[in-house]
């Protein structure tokens, strides 16, 4: 099975993340400006009552990305396999083009987190990471990618080991897997602030993307975060990617320059994804926010 | 920090278990306090928050220290194996059924407040159940049941099941000399309880396990005659009908 991917018509495409709390308003309006929609396969395997009906009705009107949230990429814990041929399953049922899901652990010491916790970037995670990846890809009869994560610390690599930089790493498991990546754009602007200077984020960021093999890319994240902690002169130093405040400008602007870099290597934007998982507005707040992604994936066409 | 093991070790430790302070102190993984308390502080939230907001009532009645007291413990020893948040009311309630059983004494409102949580993580599991393709229709001694997929038997000592926003203490949950039978199941997308008979909870059971209908009424006749105890068949007839007519038995399914 090959890791690169058929995006099935989405490429140069908005889409939004589908929420049980956003979906009776987004199922009531006539035409919102998004052209598939993305869900998490934990929230919605096996479940029927609204939940599974407003899934089934969505399905009617979009298509449907599925990008899961405990795939535990590098984690110890062995593959559960009954849970993987369920979601093998729900994903042919919803005709997945591809799957993904994030590049971190999830399962820590033989219990569920459900936090998606960062991995250090070492070759023994990145190698574990690959197997895991190609592992499940062979289950589930589907390319895979892996997403970059938002962290707050690093773990350092085993003693004498050199730490590899994120898109090092990144590239280290994509190649090695043979996978494709989603760029999530606010989580290496998040990383940015976190691990960088306030002076030199926006380069950070720009550094990183640059680096990676965006011919693997198969989708971006866009999101919002919430300011933890600022420095004396009020920029950013902390911040926490919760999907729950609307995107900023400079995650537009970085986005922007994202589909620069696509464009000069000579590739079509992918599709973009607008999270919003937590204080989720009236659907309009989120219309004007896939407008302005559509105008901006749009002029990178 | 080494391995991968020992970076799952310390975040379970961290976020999850009780040491968490000891680790963010020790300033574990050369971190911050605050980014180490965010770590832990996620992780915390997302799981409490899961289980509180299933417990509208138990929080209520017992307050909500009470509930993060027992949460704490369930955190701090248990492995959390389901990988779906939603599993973690009914994977907590299971957990304090177990410890209400076990340590509970004569008078106090363990069990309770074991059975309340459990009846109210209930809910969120019916109500999200997958539910079966309705079929037959006709009683008759020979067939089997299918149950609905969202359908649940549960047996508590209280009636936890009729706690309205109008009950004001868990002591009004008296323990009943005669268990509460309650066939719990989804519908119209909602979450409805139907009480019955212990005779028809002993029928519904046998019949899960694969009775017909004719063989399980049958057993529970022979186990009334053996205890003394009169079962009122047609009562119980009647029950399986009306449960089969609200959804919460998806068939009487005919001999093949």
């Amino acid at each position: 099975m090959s890791g690169r991917h058929d995006d099935s018509g989405l490429r140069g495409t908005v889409g939004l993340g589908f929420r049980a709390a956003l979906a009776d308003a987004l199922l009531k309006a006539e035409a919102p400006p998004l052209s598939f929609i993305e869900i998490a396969p934990e929230n919605y395997l096996g479940v029927g009552g609204a939940r599974g009906r407003h899934l089934a009705m969505a399905r009617e009107r979009w298509p449907v990305v599925c990008h899961g949230l405990c795939g535990d990429f590098s984690g110890a814990a062995p593959i559960n396999e009954e849970l993987t041929a369920a979601l093998k399953g729900f994903l042919r049922a919803h005709g997945a083009r591809w799957y993904s899901d994030h590049l971190c652990l999830t399962h820590v010491d033989g219990g569920e987190s459900f936090e998606l916790l960062p991995l250090p970037f070492s070759e023994e995670a990145a190698v574990r990471a690959a197997a895991r990846v190609r592992a499940l890809r062979d289950r589930l009869e589907l390319p895979l990618a892996v997403e970059n994560v938002s962290a707050y610390l690093r773990p350092s690599p085993p003693p004498g080991e050199q730490a590899m930089d994120e898109a090092s790493f990144t590239r280290r498991v994509v190649e090695e897997a043979d996978c494709g990546i989603l760029l999530d754009v606010n989580n290496a602007y998040v990383n940015a602030v976190n691990f960088s200077s306030p002076t030199q984020v926006h380069e950070a960021v720009r550094a990183f993307i640059r680096a990676l093999p965006l011919e693997r890319v198969v989708q971006i994240h866009m999101a919002g975060h919430h300011v933890e902690a600022t420095d004396d002169g009020g920029a950013p130093t902390l911040v926490v990617d919760t999907h729950g405040a609307p995107m900023i400008d400079p995650v537009y602007d970085l986005l922007a320059f994202t589909l620069d870099e696509f464009a000069a290597r000579g590739l079509t934007p992918p599709p973009v994804l607008l999270e919003r998982d937590h204080n989720i507005p009236p659907l309009g707040e989120l219309v004007v926010e896939l407008q302005r992604l559509r105008t901006i994936v749009g002029g990178a066409r | 920090m080494t391995t991968l093991k020992d970076v799952e070790a310390t975040f379970r430790a961290l976020a999850i278990g009780d040491g968490g302070d000891a680790l963010v102190a020790g300033g574990a993984f050369g971190a911050a306090p605050e980014r180490l308390r965010l770590y832990r502080s996620l992780v915390q939230n997302t799981l409490r928050s899961a289980i509180r907001r299933a417990c509208p009532h138990a929080r209520r009645l017992g307050g909500e220290a009470r509930l993060e007291a027992h949460v704490s413990r369930f955190l701090d020893t248990s492995k959390l194996e389901t990988r779906f948040v939603r599993d973690l009311p009914g994977a907590f309630s299971q957990w304090l059924l177990a410890d209400a059983a076990e340590h509970h004494r004569d008078g106090d409102d363990a069990v309770a407040y074991a059975e309340l949580v459990h009846f109210e993580a209930l809910e969120v599991e019916v109500t999200m159940a997958e539910t079966s393709p309705q079929g037959g229709l006709s009683l008759s001694d020979d067939v089997t049941l299918e149950m609905d997929g969202s359908t649940r038997l549960c047996i508590y000592r209280h009636p936890v099941h009729t706690v309205t926003l109008q009950t004001s203490a868990l002591s009004s949950l008296a323990p009943s000399a005669q268990p509460y039978v309650l066939v719990c199941f989804q519908r119209a997308e909602a979450f409805a309880v139907e009480p019955v008979a212990a005779a028809v909870g002993k029928v519904l059971i046998a019949c899960t396990d694969g009775a017909t209908v004719g063989a399980a009424i049958k057993a529970v006749v022979d186990e009334g005659i053996a205890l003394g105890v009169s079962v009122d068949v047609g009562l119980v007839r009647s029950a399986l009908v009306k449960l089969r007519r609200l959804g919460a038995i998806a068939a009487f399914v005919e001999p093949t």
